[in-house]
């Protein structure tokens, strides 16, 4: 892939991954294909900021965590009151970095 | 989840839980009211899913099986979860293995099948209904 497809990709998706992963996502756009750059920028990524509000508006069900994919600690925070409300207020500070975790995690799946 | 994510925020969850048992069962005993940690309750004033389940859970450790039930059911799957998790977490990390992970990977993946989620969220569900029912004495 060339270097103006691969900056244009970190320009638009940069909010989605951990800051210091970027330098490592470019490295590797750089090594991909041509032809897989249509499906990566199809991927839906998750935005953190949004789950942040999910989690505060809907924590307590555990919401938040079956959104990004983790269904066994949802159905964890559904059963036991969202962690005794304590694990909805964790998740309030968890939730942005293991959102981005999880979007990392589609985009190596492709780039692998 | 890191391995290492997953034990930290497990076993200070579990630890809590435990704590937040042995003390609500000795309030419980005095025949105080527990505080009430439901946000959903506290905002709304209609019971969550699961609200009612330390309850259930003290009427286990006492015996009241049926009183349980009428409580909240999934007492009788928070109990034995909340028991064994820190122990699990503990064994793991003071022998070094990891069973405990690949078990939460196993289950997370078995939770990822639709119908399962779905027939789990639908007991849960229906569960409350009934709770709602009975709490708002629609039945």
């Amino acid at each position: 892939m060339d270097a103006q497809k691969a900056d244009m990709f970190i320009m638009t998706h940069s909010k989605f991954f951990e800051p210091h992963l970027l330098p490592a996502i470019r490295e590797k756009l750089l090594q991909t294909d041509d032809s897989k750059f249509m499906m990566i920028q199809s991927i839906t990524y998750r935005e953190p900021v949004l789950m942040l509000i999910i989690s505060i508006l809907g924590g307590h069900f555990g919401i938040d965590r079956f959104i990004i994919g983790d269904m066994g600690l949802g159905v964890a925070k559904l059963l036991t009151c969202g962690g005794l409300g304590i694990w909805t207020i964790v998740d309030w500070f968890l939730i942005m970095e293991r959102t981005k975790e999880v979007n990392f995690e589609k985009l190596r799946l492709l780039l692998a | 989840m890191t391995r290492k994510n997953l034990y930290f925020l497990a076993l200070f969850l579990g630890l809590a839980g435990q704590i937040w048992i042995v003390y609500s069962y000795k309030k419980l005993e005095r025949q105080e009211e527990a505080f009430n940690t439901c946000i959903f309750r506290r905002v709304t004033g209609l019971p969550c899913p699961s609200c009612g389940t330390v309850h259930s859970i003290v009427s286990i450790v006492h015996g009241n099986f049926r009183q349980a039930l009428n409580e909240n059911p999934l007492g009788y799957l928070g109990f034995p979860i909340v028991l064994i998790i820190p122990w699990w977490i503990l064994a793991d990390l003071a022998f070094g293995r990891e069973s405990f992970y690949n078990f939460y990977l196993r289950s997370n993946k078995f939770l990822n099948h639709r119908w399962v989620l779905f027939s789990i969220l639908s007991v849960i569900f229906l569960l409350w209904l009934f709770k709602l029912g009975h709490f708002l004495h629609w039945i």
